[in-house]
């Protein structure tokens, strides 16, 4: 009886608490509500050339699948020598062996524990397997089709695409499955070349592009971003020159996928950004700010 | 006159010899019961005719002579039978001749008395009837056993018909005891000797079974402690012992001998069938050998086979080549891994050429081995099965082994391809807590593991092809092995005896039915049915203790005395004088320890209650219809006895005296309760006074007098007891005379009482 006049005679104000009675219906929307709208909190603003540089990483993937593709048509086609490509492929590895050191002064191979000699054991081991099982590998895909094998040989290149390690952590990553992937589409392949030298070589250098090139380019990118570029735009123009020669019409779709890939997603990517709106506000679910991993067992 | 000569028909191939018998003169017949064989003495013929009679009472003499012999030495042994007579004199002799091998019998029957009646014949017609000895004892149609004092009676009315040829027979059973193999002075012929030859040979082969079974179980643990010594238990022998077939059906061959020459003596009929079931499939195993035996080695087919064997193997090598050349193509349309399918293939061929050589090798042994191999058949078809089982495994080797490798080689390879496929995605079995875990591989590893992958994968169809079709040669010569060790296994588990039984016995095959129990009916003590007649005479204390169960006992000692009567009459007669001693001795018991209770207190007031007892106790003496006229009666009262007792005290006495004497209202209380229906019909007087008074009289006697016989006290309330029941049953009914006569008598016991509650 003697609250009510007063509140008649005040303007009380709206408060956002439960424990106090106030003059208000349950369904009264202050006017001050939407001042409270937020818009986009969580988001990340994405530089163009940054993304660019991120997505350096697929190009290499991809040029690398490409590379290999193409010696093995050249080997094929016989228009490569065996010798040639090996003596190359081992030069490459002993310089990309010495600058796997270089680049970070020594300091991974200290902290990996991995020593030279449990090195040349292992390249040991995979140039012994290889020699030993290549007869067989000549031999291995005689009785099935040719066009069997190549349409093992492409979605085993896929899996391997999808299923590589771009640096995002996503559920799909296996980057043990991707490499035996690799290796079975290279041995698939390597099952169509004429000689048991060829099959060798074949398998060696997928080794080296599947294996070897990744390791070398990660830890470029971590050192010295400049040279990655370097590289990898290096690495680009052989790739597109490689299958330039075989096929024009390849070389240049090959182009645009790469040119789509590194200048035309992240300015995509960029533009859309500008029309996300993640809305924020009194109506949001209860977040509980306390570490609640004391009461697990 | 014709003479009915019955003769045994068991006697008709025996020697001659006397024919004793029994002579029924009224219907002039004579039956023999025996034949009384060469050489004999006479006396002692006559001491065992004399015994026979004594002991079976039948008239058991010589009746004549029995000649089987033929026709030369005749006319000597018909003087010599002539002769006879003299010794055993009987009238009439007969004279009964048979030549042996013939048909031809003649009868005769002579009377010696022919002079003294001249006027008839001196030979009687013979009418010879056989008759068979053994179904006429069996047949019981004699008459049963009687009294000596009626058998003359029973003989007499018996002469009439052939009850008296069956009583004859069926009498002489002493005369039956011995015959001729046995040691004695005579030796008799008649139906017991029939069978004793058959029975000897059965007798001395039962005795002789004995040593001989203990002699065959000795000799098999003998070979199976050799075979079950250490040497036979290393690797290459147990490992032949468990392949090769006739090793096995040897052993098993082992195992029904030992059962079947055991000494053990079998506990159950399912072992004994058991046992007979392994006799007779061993008999049919080696009949049905030697059969094959014959066979084998009759025509030289031996030489046949071994012919024919030689290029059997060289037609299956052939084929087989023919098999491994289409696998090394293009079988069935199939497109194979050409160098494997190479290596395979020269390997296998290989094998075949070196069967071939080792074929070829031992075909001029081939005769000789299939020789020895058909002895075998001695041992039983089974063991020749086994064998010709073992005899196809070794012509088969080849198959065999080639089985084993792609078998071996199969199994690698799908190991190693589930290994390698969890590799390829990265995972491993982990072997401690047995399931798949991720794992994170080396370069090298993952390198080696994919590339053997790969070459396993791509090589699994060749493989899987020669494993397939090496599976299915090896399934078909399985199929050959199965069919033979099912026909063996037949053999040696084909139940014939139980069969036989079943076809020609089956009631053996049923098991023993069990035995009826005898169940005697539980039948009560016949004691419980005397109280009611005993109480009759007993007093009133003795009958007080036995009241309680008066009626269901009553009722269930009757029940049993009828079941007694309808069953056993010794049983009830017996019964009977024992109970009365135990009955009497009760009683007197009881009535020493009531008196006791009587003695034994000191105050007047625990004859309250001793009172009330006997007076409760009294009621049961009515009987039910009685009890329930006085309930009934008690349930209709309008009015509440006690003040009507205490009125009647206050009219007869002062009224100081009222309230000493309160305890006497609950006397008067249990006094109305067991009378109520006397009180309308008569005065107060009378229904209180009269069986208050007799009970009092006996409480108040009681501790007066100290006379130590006791047996006079208890004859004395009874005899006042008589009045007092008699009297109550009059005041039952509405006599208006009745209780005028017995007003005087309570009055002067209840006087009495006074001056002992008043010294108190």
């Amino acid at each position: 009886m003697y609250a009510q006049p007063v509140t008649n005679t005040k303007e009380v104000k709206w408060q956002k608490v439960l424990y106090e009675r106030q003059p208000f219906p349950d369904n009264y929307v202050d006017r001050r509500f939407l001042e409270e709208l937020r818009k986009n909190i969580h988001a990340r603003k994405y530089q163009y050339w940054a993304v660019v540089f991120e997505s350096s990483v697929v190009i290499q993937q991809l040029c690398s699948v490409c590379v290999f593709v193409v010696i093995w048509w050249y080997m094929d086609e016989g228009l490569l020598a065996p010798h040639w490509l090996l003596g190359t492929g081992l030069a490459s590895s002993l310089i990309g062996y010495v600058l796997f050191d270089l680049i970070d002064g020594g300091e991974g191979r200290k902290k990996s524990g991995q020593t030279r000699w449990a090195d040349l054991k292992s390249a040991l081991v995979f140039i012994t397997f290889t020699y030993g099982f290549s007869p067989v590998l000549k031999t291995l895909t005689e009785s099935v089709s040719t066009d069997t094998i190549y349409a093992m040989s492409v979605f085993m290149l896929l899996g391997h695409l999808i299923f590589f390690d771009y640096g995002a952590n996503a559920a799909i990553v296996s980057s043990t499955l991707s490499l035996n992937m690799a290796i079975f589409a290279s041995v698939c392949l390597a099952s169509r070349l004429p000689r048991s030298l060829h099959a060798f070589i074949m398998v060696t250098f997928a080794i080296q592009i599947f294996a070897l090139w990744p390791m070398l380019q990660k830890k470029l990118k971590a050192c010295t971003p400049r040279s990655y570029v370097g590289v990898t735009l290096l690495f680009a123009f052989s790739a597109v020159g490689g299958l330039l020669s075989i096929s024009a019409v390849g070389a240049v779709l090959f182009a645009l996928l790469l040119m789509s890939i590194s200048c035309l997603c992240p300015f995509y990517l960029i533009r859309l950004q500008l029309f996300k709106e993640n809305i924020h506000g009194p109506w949001d679910e209860a977040e509980i700010k306390e570490d609640l991993s004391r009461f697990l067992s | 006159m014709v003479l009915k000569a019955f003769f045994p028909t068991c006697c008709v191939s025996t020697d001659s010899g006397l024919l004793v018998g029994r002579w029924v003169p009224e219907q002039s017949s004579a039956v023999v019961l025996a034949v009384l064989h060469f050489p004999f003495i006479p006396i002692q013929v006559k001491q065992l005719l004399a015994q026979v009679r004594q002991a079976s009472q039948v008239g058991v003499a010589v009746l004549g002579t029995w000649c089987h012999c033929r026709q030369e030495p005749e006319e000597s042994l018909g003087r010599f039978l002539e002769s006879l007579g003299a010794v055993f004199p009987h009238e009439p002799w007969l004279r009964l001749c048979r030549e042996r091998g013939g048909t031809f019998w003649s009868c005769e029957a002579t009377h010696r008395q022919a002079p003294t009646a001249p006027g008839a014949p001196g030979e009687d017609q013979v009418m010879l009837i056989f008759y068979d000895q053994r179904q006429v004892l069996l047949s019981q149609l004699h008459l049963p056993t009687v009294l000596p004092d009626r058998q003359a009676g029973a003989t007499t009315a018996s002469t009439g018909g052939l009850a008296a040829v069956f009583d004859t027979v069926a009498r002489s059973e002493v005369l039956f005891r011995s015959d001729r193999f046995d040691e004695g002075p005579v030796r008799l012929s008649h139906w017991q000797s029939e069978g004793v030859e058959a029975s000897i040979l059965a007798e001395l082969a039962r005795r002789a079974s004995g040593p001989i079974c203990l002699l065959l179980a000795s000799l098999l643990s003998l070979v199976s402690a050799v075979s079950a010594c250490r040497v036979f238990k290393l690797w290459p022998l147990s490992f032949l012992g468990s392949k090769l077939s006739t090793c096995e059906q040897l052993r098993h061959r082992l195992e029904h001998l030992t059962l079947i020459f055991s000494t053990r003596k079998a506990e159950n009929p399912a072992q004994l069938m058991r046992k007979a079931n392994t006799v007779a499939s061993v008999l049919l195993d080696v009949a049905l050998g030697l059969m094959l035996l014959s066979w084998l080695h009759g025509r030289s087919r031996i030489g046949h086979l071994a012919d024919a064997l030689v290029p059997v193997a060289d037609h299956v090598a052939e084929e087989l080549q023919h098999l491994l050349q289409w696998l090394m193509g293009a079988p069935a349309g199939l497109k194979m891994n050409r160098a494997l399918d190479q290596v395979l293939g020269r390997f296998f061929l290989y094998h075949i050429h070196l069967w071939i050589s080792y074929i070829h090798l031992m075909s001029p042994f081939v005769e000789h081995i299939l020789w020895h191999v058909g002895l075998s058949a001695c041992l039983g078809l089974t063991v020749a099965l086994s064998l010709l089982s073992d005899i196809i495994a070794l012509l088969t080797f080849h198959i065999y082994c080639f089985y084993v490798y792609g078998a071996r080689l199969y199994c690698l390879k799908i190991h190693g391809l589930s290994s390698l496929w969890r590799l390829f995605r990265g995972k491993k079995w982990n072997v401690l807590r047995q399931r798949v875990d991720s794992c994170s591989y080396d370069l090298d590893q993952l390198f080696i593991g994919t590339l053997l992958f790969t070459i396993l994968l791509f090589l699994l169809p060749t493989t899987a092809l020669y494993y397939l079709v090496f599976t299915l040669l090896r399934l078909l010569v399985v199929a050959v092995q199965g069919l033979i060790h099912l026909l063996v296994d037949l053999i040696n588990s084909l139940p014939l005896y139980s069969l036989g039984l079943r076809l020609c016995r089956p009631y053996r095959l049923a098991d023993k039915p069990t035995a009826l129990q005898p169940r005697g009916a539980h039948l009560p003590p016949p004691q419980l049915w005397l109280p009611p007649q005993a109480l009759l005479g007993r007093p009133v204390p003795q009958a007080v203790p036995w009241g309680a169960h008066l009626p269901l006992e009553a009722e269930r000692g009757q029940a049993g005395l009828r079941e007694l009567l309808a069953r056993l009459a010794p049983p009830h007669g017996h019964s009977q004088p024992s109970a009365l001693p135990g009955w009497h001795q009760l009683s007197w018991r009881m009535s020493c320890a009531l008196w006791t209770l009587l003695c034994a207190p000191e105050h007047g007031r625990p004859c309250y209650h001793t009172l009330g007892l006997e007076v409760i106790g009294s009621e049961q003496m009515w009987g039910w219809p009685a009890r329930l006229a006085a309930l009934h009666h008690w349930h209709c009262l309008p009015w509440d006895p006690l003040p009507t007792c205490c009125g009647h005290h206050g009219g007869e006495h002062s009224n100081p005296r009222c309230p000493e004497h309160c305890p006497m209202p609950t006397l008067c209380t249990q006094v109305q309760r067991v009378r109520p229906p006397q009180q309308p019909q008569v005065e107060g007087w009378s229904p209180w006074g009269l069986p208050s008074g007799s009970a009092l009289a006996v409480g108040v006697e009681g501790p007066c007098q100290d006379e130590p016989p006791s047996p006079r006290h208890p004859l004395a309330p009874s005899a006042e007891q008589h009045p007092a029941s008699g009297g109550l049953k009059q005041s039952l009914t509405p006599v208006p005379s009745g209780p005028g006569p017995s007003l005087p008598e309570p009055h002067g016991v209840y006087l009495r009482m006074f001056p002992g509650e008043v010294a108190l």
